[in-house]
């Protein structure tokens, strides 16, 4: 075998070998969907995602920040960290109720939860 | 002459010779008048005999009345006299193209006023034979929370027949809110993908967010204008479900809630589903839950069957388990006057 197709041998088999890791690797961080905790309260965790971390850990931390939110009134905003994550929230509320959007990082891992709450 | 014993002041037209009619004279021009009144508009003193409050007066009043009113019937003066006299109050002119004949009058052209079509009458309200009963397929049963357990009662009641019932709830969502499904593309999608020809729609627990009016400007609970957006999201949905006629829908009233705040917002709910669903009161049953669960204001307790049952739940909005039970069996009644299953 001449000497320049061994080389393109090894080179193809390479990317190849590089490829299928940098998939396998965006398949491990996309985002997927999980079923969310029952809300302690009045109203729901309407949708729970996780990226780069277990469901469980997801309503681990849902369950936390609802928690932390909530402490002081039940109309109130978490400002700590909750198990090491950082967590921001975007909500519309009236009234009666509020709905909100959680997302919460470590690094790379991400917990994404939206929640319907009665006041 | 001799002078006055009273202090009766007429003698001084007489000292200068200005009398001119006597009593007589008086008596002759009240009769004469009289009875032209009675030939002319005898028929108007019977007219307003008949108006009186009844008691002695109108009888009195009728008395001449109808004598009067029947000899001015019998003559032609009371109407050549509104036809010498008519130039003195006419009536303002009539334009033809405001006639209900001239279509655009009433149902387009520039009033714009839509039509009213046969769809908007039940026929059950009005008398005429009910539309034949069709077969129910494929029932779904959707909303907000309000809608579970609904869904699973009206599954049971209906286990082991041919029906296919879906129960789609979508917990915290609002018809005025879109953060998490827009209802008008959430209703579209499920009339594709199900065809139902039955739909209970149960909703409006998240309700009474802020939406966009006329203009882009934004309408806060819980006026007339937001009614009126709200009412056209529902019209819009009810379109959907309805397919041209070839689905019956169910839209359930929200029965009063505990809180004050809430309350407010359910009765403008429960009015604006009322008035967007009168194009189709043939096709859409609004049933009223508050007649039965709070005909009198909130409450967590009622007689279910002979027996003081809670049908609410804990939160105050919900139903719970047997109060969904009772609305599943009430809602099935309705149901099996449309179809046969």
């Amino acid at each position: 075998m001449p000497r320049s197709l061994l080389l393109f041998a090894l080179a193809a088999a390479l990317s190849l070998v590089v490829a299928t890791g940098a998939l396998a690797s965006a398949g491990a961080q996309a985002a997927r969907t999980c079923s969310a905790p029952k809300y302690p309260g009045s109203g729901y965790f309407t949708s729970l995602s996780v990226k780069s971390v277990s469901c469980k850990t997801g309503r681990k931390v849902t369950l936390a920040h609802d928690r932390c939110r909530t402490a002081g009134s039940r109309a109130g905003r978490c400002h700590k960290s909750v198990l090491g994550y950082s967590c921001s929230e975007h909500r519309q509320s009236i009234s009666t109720e509020i709905d909100g959007r959680v997302t919460c990082k470590r690094g790379s891992k991400r917990v994404t939860y939206t929640y319907q709450q009665n006041i | 002459m001799s002078p006055p014993t009273d202090d009766s002041l007429m003698n001084r037209f007489d000292e200068h010779g200005l009398r001119r009619f006597r009593a007589r004279d008086a008596v002759i021009a009240v009769t004469l008048a009289s009875l032209l009144l009675v030939l002319f508009e005898g028929a108007a003193v019977r007219r307003a005999g008949e108006q009186m409050d009844p008691g002695v007066g109108r009888g009195v009043v009728l008395a001449v009345g109808k004598p009067a009113g029947a000899i001015a019937d019998a003559l032609p003066l009371a109407s050549a006299a509104h036809s010498v006299t008519g130039w003195l109050s006419p009536d303002g002119k009539l334009d033809a193209r405001d006639s209900f004949t001239a279509a655009s009058a009433v149902t387009g052209g520039d009033a714009g006023v839509p039509p009213v079509t046969a769809d908007a009458f039940d026929p059950a309200r009005i008398g005429a034979p009910p539309a034949p009963k069709r077969r129910l397929h494929t029932l779904l049963v959707t909303g907000d929370s309000m809608s579970t357990p609904l869904d699973s009662e009206v599954s049971r009641l209906l286990v082991g027949g041919t029906v296919r019932v879906i129960g789609e709830p979508h917990l915290g969502t609002g018809i005025s809110k879109s953060f998490l499904v827009d209802w008008g593309q959430l209703s579209a999608q499920q009339v594709k993908r199900d065809h139902p020809n039955a739909v209970v729609v149960f909703i409006g627990a998240n309700e009474g967010f802020p939406m966009k009016g006329p203009g882009g400007r934004e309408v806060k609970c819980c006026g007339a204008d937001w009614a009126a957006v709200y009412a056209n999201r529902v019209r819009r949905m009810v379109d959907t479900y309805r397919q041209r006629g070839a689905a019956r829908i169910y839209w359930i009233g929200i029965p009063a809630p505990r809180s004050a705040a809430r309350q407010k917002i359910s009765r403008v709910v429960n009015e604006a589903a009322e008035v967007a669903t009168q194009p189709w009161r043939g096709q859409v049953r609004v049933i009223d839950t508050g007649a039965i669960f709070t005909p009198h204001g909130y409450r967590d307790a009622m007689k279910v069957g002979g027996v003081e049952s809670i049908v609410r739940q804990p939160d105050g909005i919900h139903l719970n388990q047997k109060g969904a039970a009772l609305l599943a069996a009430t809602l099935l009644q309705q149901i099996r006057q449309d179809f046969v299953y």
